[in-house]
C-alpha cells in the first residue's frame, strides 16, 4: 500500500517541504511505497520579499514569482486547486474543483493573508499602501516616484507582522533614497508602532532607536489604529492623538486561512507544539511557516528551518520509526539599515539576538540570499 | 560600553590584551592587517550589480546541479553518451567515411547498431512520456492529473 504524503501550500514552507521530503524519501517514491503530493491554489510560487524591492524600483513583480513546475522535483505530483476543508478524522481533503483525496500525513503550510479590508485606512475606502503584493507594490511605486514634499507616516497597524525586519527596513530605506534624492530635507519620516517601544524584538528595539534619531525619523509607540479618515489624511489613534499625513504605508494585520477553523485546526492560527509542529487537534497533521502559532516571527526562514523538521519527522513515521529531530524556533532576519549597509538577527525560542553594527558585507549578502532563494526553495541549503 | 571607562585591570580586557600581544609576536596581526587591505579592496571594487548577477548566475547553475544530482541514472547515461562520443572519429583529422544508402541498410545488421538503436527508440519513447507529463504540470488552467486523482 502506498503512504500518501500531501503538503498544503506551495509558498516557502510547503515547495521546501515537498523538495527536502523527495530528497529524502527518493528511494520509497521510486519504489511506489510514498507518493508526495502538493496541492496549491496557484500554478505560481510567489517570493514575497521581492516585493520590498518593487516601489523603489530595483526589481519588478515579475521577478517574485516562478511556475512551481520549475521548482517541484519532477516526482512530486502537483495538483493546483484549493482545498476547501481537512477531514482530519476521516483523513482527506477536499478539494474547490477536484473532488477529494486522501492522505496519511499532511502538511499545512497555507501562510498568513494580508486583511488589507479589515485594516483601517488601507481597505478601498482608505488610501494607505503596503507591499504585501504585486499590485499594491507597483502601486506604491507609482506614488513614491511623485512624492517629493510632505510627511511620510509608516505604521505597523496590527501584530502579529509578516517579517518582522520589513517596518525597520522600509523606514530607513527611504531615509536614505530621499537623501539620495536631495529630497530628505523637504519630506518629514514618521514611524509609529502598536506596543511600548519600536519592535517586538527588543534587540531589534534597542538597535534601531539611535539609529532612528540619527536619521531624525519622528517614532510614536502605543500607537493603535482607531479610524483613518483618508479625505482629511489624518490617522485618530485609540488614545485620542491625531497624526497627519501625505503619504501612509504600512504593515496591515494578516488572517490564517479560513480552511484552518473550518477544519478544526485552531481557533485562528493552526495550533501545533511548538518543538515537534504536530497539530495538537489532529493525527498525522503538521504545520509549517506563517499559518502556525508557534511564538516566534512570521519569517521565510523559520517556514525554512521548520520545514527541515517537519521532513524528519514525516519521513521518520513514512519508515515505521520514532521521529526524534524536534525544532528550537530558529530565525534568521537580514536588517538593512539603508541602500548600502545591513545587519542580522538570529534567535531562537530561548536565546534572544544581539545584533551588531551594519556593514556592507552583510548588505551585499542580502543581496545574494535573494537571488539563492530559488536554490533554497528546491530544498538545497 | 562607549562612555564607560575601560578598567585597565578587567579579566575581560587583560584577555583581550593577551590575545593582542599573541597576535602581535606570531605576525598573525600583520596577516590580518594585510586581509583587511584586500577586504577593503573587494568592498571598492564590488558593486550591487555585481553581487546579483554574479550569484544569479551562479544560482542557474546551481539549479542545473541540482537536477543533475537528483537523477544518477540520467548522470551515468551522459556518460555513456560522453564515452561514444570520445570513441566517434577520436581523430578530427581523419572523418569516418561517407556512407550512401545502401550502406547505411547493410550498417543496420551490425549488431552495435542494433543495441544503439534500441536505445535511441526508448530515448524517443521517454521523451514523448515526459514531454506529456511535462505539459500536464505547466497546464495551469485543469493543472491536475487526472489520471492519478
Ligand atoms: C514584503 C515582504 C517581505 C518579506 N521579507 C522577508 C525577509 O526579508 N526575510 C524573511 O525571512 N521573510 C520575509 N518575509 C516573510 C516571508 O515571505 C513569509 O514568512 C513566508 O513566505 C512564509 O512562508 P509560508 O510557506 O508559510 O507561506 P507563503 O509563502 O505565504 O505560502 C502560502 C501558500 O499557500 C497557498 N494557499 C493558501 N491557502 C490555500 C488553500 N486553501 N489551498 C491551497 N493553497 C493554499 C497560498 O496561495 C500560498 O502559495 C517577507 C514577506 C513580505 C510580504
Amino acid at each position: 500500500m502506498t503512504t500518501e504524503i500531501v503538503i498544503v501550500g506551495g509558498g516557502v514552507g510547503g515547495t521546501v517541504t515537498a523538495n527536502r521530503l523527495q530528497k529524502e524519501l527518493h528511494r520509497e517514491v521510486s519504489s511506489g511505497d510514498v507518493r508526495i503530493r502538493l496541492v496549491s491554489e496557484t500554478p505560481y510560487h510567489v517570493y514575497k520579499p521581492t516585493f520590498f524591492y518593487v516601489p523603489w524600483g530595483e526589481a519588478e513583480p515579475e521577478d517574485a514569482s516562478r511556475p512551481l513546475a520549475d521548482l517541484v522535483d519532477r516526482r512530486i505530483d502537483l495538483v493546483y486547486d484549493r482545498v476547501t476543508h481537512i477531514d482530519t478524522s476521516g483523513k482527506s481533503l477536499d478539494l474547490a474543483e477536484n473532488g477529494s483525496i486522501p492522505y496519511d500525513y499532511l502538511v499545512v503550510a497555507t501562510g498568513a493573508a494580508p486583511d488589507i479590508e479589515g485594516t483601517p485606512g488601507f481597505g478601498a475606502d482608505g488610501n494607505g499602501h503596503h507591499i504585501y503584493d504585486a499590485e499594491a507594490a507597483m502601486e506604491l511605486r507609482r506614488e513614491l516616484s511623485a512624492f517629493d514634499s510632505g510627511r511620510l507616516v509608516f505604521s505597523v497597524v496590527e501584530m502579529p507582522h509578516v517579517c518582522p525586519a520589513v517596518p525597520i527596513e522600509f523606514t530607513m530605506l527611504a531615509d536614505a533614497r530621499f537623501r539620495q534624492l536631495g529630497t530628505r530635507d523637504d519630506i518629514d519620516i514618521t514611524y509609529t508602532y502598536p506596543i511600548s517601544q519600536l519592535h517586538s524584538v527588543d534587540a531589534a528595539a534597542e538597535w534601531v532607536e539611535p539609529r532612528f534619531d540619527d536619521r531624525g525619523i519622528e517614532t510614536y509607540t502605543e500607537f493603535a489604529f482607531d479610524t483613518v479618515d483618508s479625505d482629511a489624511e489624518v490617522i485618530h489613534a485609540a488614545d485620542g492623538t491625531e497624526l497627519e499625513y501625505d503619504l501612509l504605508v504600512g504593515v496591515p494585520g494578516f488572517e490564517p486561512s479560513p480552511l484552518i477553523a473550518e477544519s478544526g485546526l485552531g481557533e485562528s492560527w493552526m495550533e501545533v507544539d511548538k518543538h515537534t509542529l504536530e497539530s495538537d487537534h489532529a493525527d498525522g497533521v503538521f504545520g509549517v511557516g506563517d499559518v502556525t502559532n508557534i511564538p516566534t516571527s512570521k519569517a521565510g526562514s523559520v517556514a525554512h528551518y521548520a520545514a527541515g523538521t517537519v521532513v524528519d519527522r514525516v519521513a521518520a513515521l513514512a519508515r515505521g520509526h520514532e521521529p526524534r529531530t524536534t525544532f528550537d524556533g530558529d530565525a534568521i532576519c537580514f536588517l538593512e539599515a539603508g541602500t548600502d549597509s545591513g545587519s542580522h538577527m538570529s534567535f531562537t525560542y530561548d536565546s534572544e539576538p544581539v545584533i551588531r553594527n551594519e556593514t556592507e558585507f552583510v548588505h551585499w549578502a542580502k543581496l545574494a540570499y535573494n537571488e539563492t532563494y530559488w536554490l533554497t526553495a528546491r530544498g538545497l541549503a | 560600553m562607549s562612555g564607560e571607562q575601560l578598567d585597565p585591570n578587567a579579566e575581560s580586557v587583560q584577555n583581550a590584551l593577551d590575545t593582542l600581544v599573541e597576535l602581535e609576536e606570531t605576525g598573525t596581526l600583520d596577516d590580518l592587517a594585510a586581509a583587511a587591505n584586500v577586504v577593503s579592496l573587494a568592498a571598492e571594487a564590488v558593486d550591487e550589480d555585481m553581487v546579483r548577477s554574479t550569484t544569479r548566475a551562479l544560482v542557474h547553475a546551481g539549479e542545473l546541479f541540482d537536477s543533475a544530482a537528483g537523477e544518477p541514472e540520467a548522470i551515468r547515461n551522459l556518460e555513456l553518451l560522453t564515452a561514444a562520443l570520445s570513441d566517434t572519429a577520436a581523430d578530427p583529422a581523419d572523418p569516418p567515411d561517407g556512407v550512401g544508402p545502401i550502406g547505411a541498410a547493410r550498417k543496420l545488421n551490425d549488431p552495435q547498431v542494433k543495441r544503439g538503436m534500441g536505445f535511441l527508440l526508448t530515448l524517443l519513447a521517454e521523451l514523448g512520456e515526459q514531454l506529456d507529463t511535462r505539459a500536464r504540470r505547466y497546464d495551469f488552467e485543469t493543472g491536475v492529473d487526472e489520471d492519478r486523482i
